[in-house]
């Protein structure tokens, strides 16, 4: 573009400048498109077009002067002008004479135009965005589609071996490589287990875990297996959040999210990475689009969690008000993620979560038997010691 | 660089090699007028504006660059001309990208539901699609080869390949999995019966190329760079077996709790031996390697003819030696460069965003301090890729190359067919050498 609108300025009205170059002539190479034979030709101005010749004046070609165009060499021989009729033209003339190659720079501003740009941007972006809904279309709809249809087919065997290779691979990454083993904790964990379990729907049977990790959190694996990790029973206010957070865990066992997951991962893994090729930030907008999608599935999935948990708790006499204090702590720890970055945090809308653990409680002011006696809960919280 | 001091002639060229001053009046048949800053500058501006566009610059950074280097090839004094299009590129990419999107999407979900259902390692299941992605690569490269050859001109007369990409990917992994069961013993077969396809499929105008190179008289050169490299590394293995078995039988050596003192020297040694070997192959195979290389390209030249047009081919161990060093050279210095830029960048930074407040300000300006010193050092290596990957391997085999027959060619029509249509795309979203 720059190159044109300098040429564009001393361009001078092209009809004085074909005047003045009328009587000009010079020899060129001619390629007729059809035959790599060259051919020398006389190259003159005519009307609004160039002429070729052979010497004895038969005429080879007429190029109009408007389509006339540059064919770029990559600028490394600057002394020689090689001209096309037109850019869908096989046809090749090399100029060297550089009285000529001037003349025909000035009459000709158009020489370096590419093809009108309106046209190719209407056609990026038709294609873009043809591009763009199809892959939202596998990623948000044909990949969960097919991953919800085959989970229900796996079998609950090897279900239970994928459960167990990605509880190993979490314990590997929180470096706790062994479950904890205290006899009397694990005692008191299956009390508290079988007691929020009692009214669940599950489609397996359940295996509790507790690990030894810092972090304050629990999740679900494939194959009904759940990890509890030692920082939340250190830190959580009794058993009762701990009760709210292993009904929050069985929700997602009976939906089988945790099999769904590892499904959909599987079947969208690579395809943003792809997109991205292995150009800049790609690494980074890989990541954000990844953590999107996936807190984007979560999403729907954490909140039937938890409608599913506040019914187990009812059900089990047990209040709801513990896993709202359990969502307080969680949101203190995280930061409260405002704005754009809330669509990142796997834990999505914490506040609206700890409202409606609140809003569902039917314990209330009531007693209630809580889910461990004392003793029993100093057990648990000692069972990685 | 042009004649990189060919250290002992083997081989007397045909024809007499072309005198790099061509102001001696006889027109050297092949050139290649190019300097690798020639290539490195518009590289790099490429690569920076790869950063606003967030990557979608490239495709324009592509064909600039293959403008650039076609044209600065000169047959018999007339440049080669590429004619692709930026967009052509793009569009081809975009429907790679969602065609890849189904396959190795479906790909992958349904291997992982079959491993559980038909109990397989699940390691195996998560990665069972990795071997599908071979039979892609070579589909894609042959695409990406026929794009280019529709887009090159010479005369105005366009080459032109054969469609058949499915057919050579078929052809390719065969090919690839009895090299790899020959334990790699078979892999100028393979290359050599591969580049013959390519080329016999391959157009200039009316005329087709043909390649009568044959594999079995590389094969000398071929198992010299091949077996030394195995047997080191059959060596270095037994010495780890050694290791384990013999010097400490009565050590685990993996989850061994206390460290025995008299045990240090031995083990010592054995490591470095171990590790004296396997870098003393790595220096040995590397010009064998190379040897290997250019006895290839020799062959391969002459075995090429395109009706009367013959190559010839002196290119030479050293050349491409040469090619490694300065790439080395070159990476260091321009990759080492961006990382002393962002290293200052991302300690400036710090220093400044240090002692005011430290919520939602001082994250933005560590994250984009963090992209911008990921930039510069990414920039630099994209644009010293193009100098190291393309340019100075094209300019070694170029320089090394001669054409006799030329006036043969002054007969060649064009062919009358449509070009290919596809752009390479595939080839460019799997990055399978569509750089260039």
């Amino acid at each position: 573009m720059a190159l044109k609108r300098r040429r564009r300025a001393y361009a001078e009205e092209p009809a004085t400048a074909l005047a003045r170059y009328a009587l000009l002539e010079a020899s060129g190479d001619y390629l007729d498109g059809l035959t790599s034979r060259r051919q020398e030709v006389l190259v003159k101005f005519g009307r609004a077009s160039l002429t070729l010749s052979r010497f004895d004046e038969t005429p080879v070609a007429h190029w109009a002067l408007a389509s006339l165009r540059e064919v770029d060499a990559g600028a490394v021989d600057d002394a020689a002008l090689r001209l096309t009729p037109d850019p869908d033209s096989d046809e090749r003339l090399t100029l060297r004479d550089p009285v000529m190659i001037q003349a025909i720079r000035r009459v000709c501003p158009d020489l370096r135009a590419g093809p009108p740009l309106g046209r190719g941007l209407l056609r990026l972006g038709l294609w873009s965005g043809a591009a763009a809904a199809a892959l939202a279309l596998i990623v948000l709809v044909l990949v969960p589609t097919l991953a919800d249809r085959l989970a229900v087919l796996v079998p609950y065997e090897q279900e239970r071996r994928l459960g167990e290779a990605v509880v190993e691979q979490v314990a590997g990454l929180l470096s706790a490589e062994e479950a904890c083993e205290d006899p009397a904790g694990q005692r008191a964990l299956s009390r508290l287990s079988d007691r929020v379990a009692r009214h669940a729907d599950l489609p397996m049977p359940l295996r509790i875990q507790v690990f030894d990790a810092e972090m304050q959190n629990a999740f679900a694996a494939p194959g009904g297996q759940i990890m509890i990790l030692s920082g939340l029973l250190r830190s959580a206010s009794g058993p009762d959040e701990i009760a709210a957070v292993v009904a929050h865990e069985i929700g997602h066992v009976v939906a089988r999210d945790p099999l769904r997951g590892v499904l959909r991962s599987a079947g969208s893994a690579g395809i943003l990475g792809l997109l991205v090729g292995d150009f800049l930030g790609g690494a980074v907008v890989v990541a954000m689009g990844e953590a999107v999608l996936s807190a984007s599935h979560s999403r729907e999935a954490e909140f039937a969690a938890d409608a599913y948990a506040h019914a187990l708790l009812a059900d089990a006499a047990l209040p709801s008000t513990p896993m709202a204090a359990f969502f307080d702590r969680l949101s203190e720890q995280t930061d409260a993620p405002q704005g754009l970055m809330r669509h990142l945090a796997t834990h999505p809308d914490l506040a609206s979560r700890r409202d409606a653990a609140l809003a569902a409680d039917v314990i209330g002011d009531r007693a209630f038997e809580p889910s461990l006696t004392d003793a029993e809960w100093i057990a648990l919280q000692q069972i990685c010691d | 660089m042009t004649d990189a001091a060919p250290p002992s002639a083997t081989r007397v060229p045909l024809v007499e090699r072309r005198s790099s001053a061509p102001e001696t009046g006889a027109r050297p048949s092949i050139a290649y007028e190019l300097s690798g800053s020639a290539v490195f500058g518009p590289a790099l501006r490429g690569a920076a504006l790869m950063v606003p566009t967030l990557g979608l610059h490239r495709f324009w950074m592509i064909t600039r660059l293959r403008r650039l280097i076609w044209g600065a090839v000169r047959i018999d004094g007339e440049p080669l001309e590429y004619a692709g299009r930026p967009l052509e590129l793009f569009f081809g990419f975009l429907a790679a990208v969602v065609a890849l999107a189904v396959v190795l999407g479906l790909a992958n979900l349904a291997l992982l539901f079959a491993g559980l259902v038909g109990e397989w390692n699940l390691t195996l299941a998560f990665n069972a699609s990795l071997p599908l992605l071979a039979p892609l690569g070579y589909y894609a490269r042959y695409r990406a080869r026929r794009y280019l050859a529709s887009r090159t001109r010479w005369r105005g007369i366009r080459f032109g390949m054969a469609p058949g990409a499915g057919a050579y990917s078929l052809h390719a992994t065969g090919h690839l999995v009895l090299t790899i069961l020959s334990l790699g013993m078979l892999y100028p077969r393979m290359q050599v019966m591969l580049a013959a396809r390519r080329q016999s499929a391959t157009w200039y105008g009316d005329h087709r190329f043909v390649q009568s190179a044959r594999w079995r008289a590389l094969m000398k050169v071929w198992l010299a760079a091949w077996a030394l490299p195995l047997l080191v590394l059959v060596l270095a293995m037994g010495q780890v077996f050694k290791l384990i078995y013999v010097v400490f039988p009565e050590h685990d050596l993996v989850l061994r709790q206390e460290f025995d003192p008299a045990m240090a020297e031995p083990f010592l040694n054995a490591a470095l031996s171990v590790g004296g070997t396997v870098a003393l192959a790595a220096l040995i195979s590397w010009p064998l390697r190379r040897r290997y290389d250019a006895a290839v390209e020799r062959a391969l030249m002459d075995g090429l003819a395109l009706g009367s047009l013959r190559f010839a081919s002196t290119l030479r161990t050293g050349a491409l030696l040469l090619v490694d060093v300065k790439t080395v050279a070159l990476y260091a210095a321009a990759v080492g460069f961006g990382a002393v830029m962002a290293w200052a960048l991302i300690v400036s930074v710090a220093l400044s965003v240090r002692g005011v407040d430290l919520s939602a300000f001082g994250g933005l300006a560590s994250a984009l301090a963090a992209v911008a010193g990921y930039a510069l050092v990414i920039i630099p290596f994209i644009a010293a890729r193009w100098v190291t990957a393309v340019h100075w391997p094209l300019q070694a085999r170029l320089d090394a190359l001669t054409l006799t027959g030329l006036d043969g060619l002054s007969d060649i029509r064009q062919r009358q067919d449509d070009a290919a249509r596809e752009s390479g795309g595939l080839a460019d979203a799997l990055d399978v050498g569509a750089g260039f």
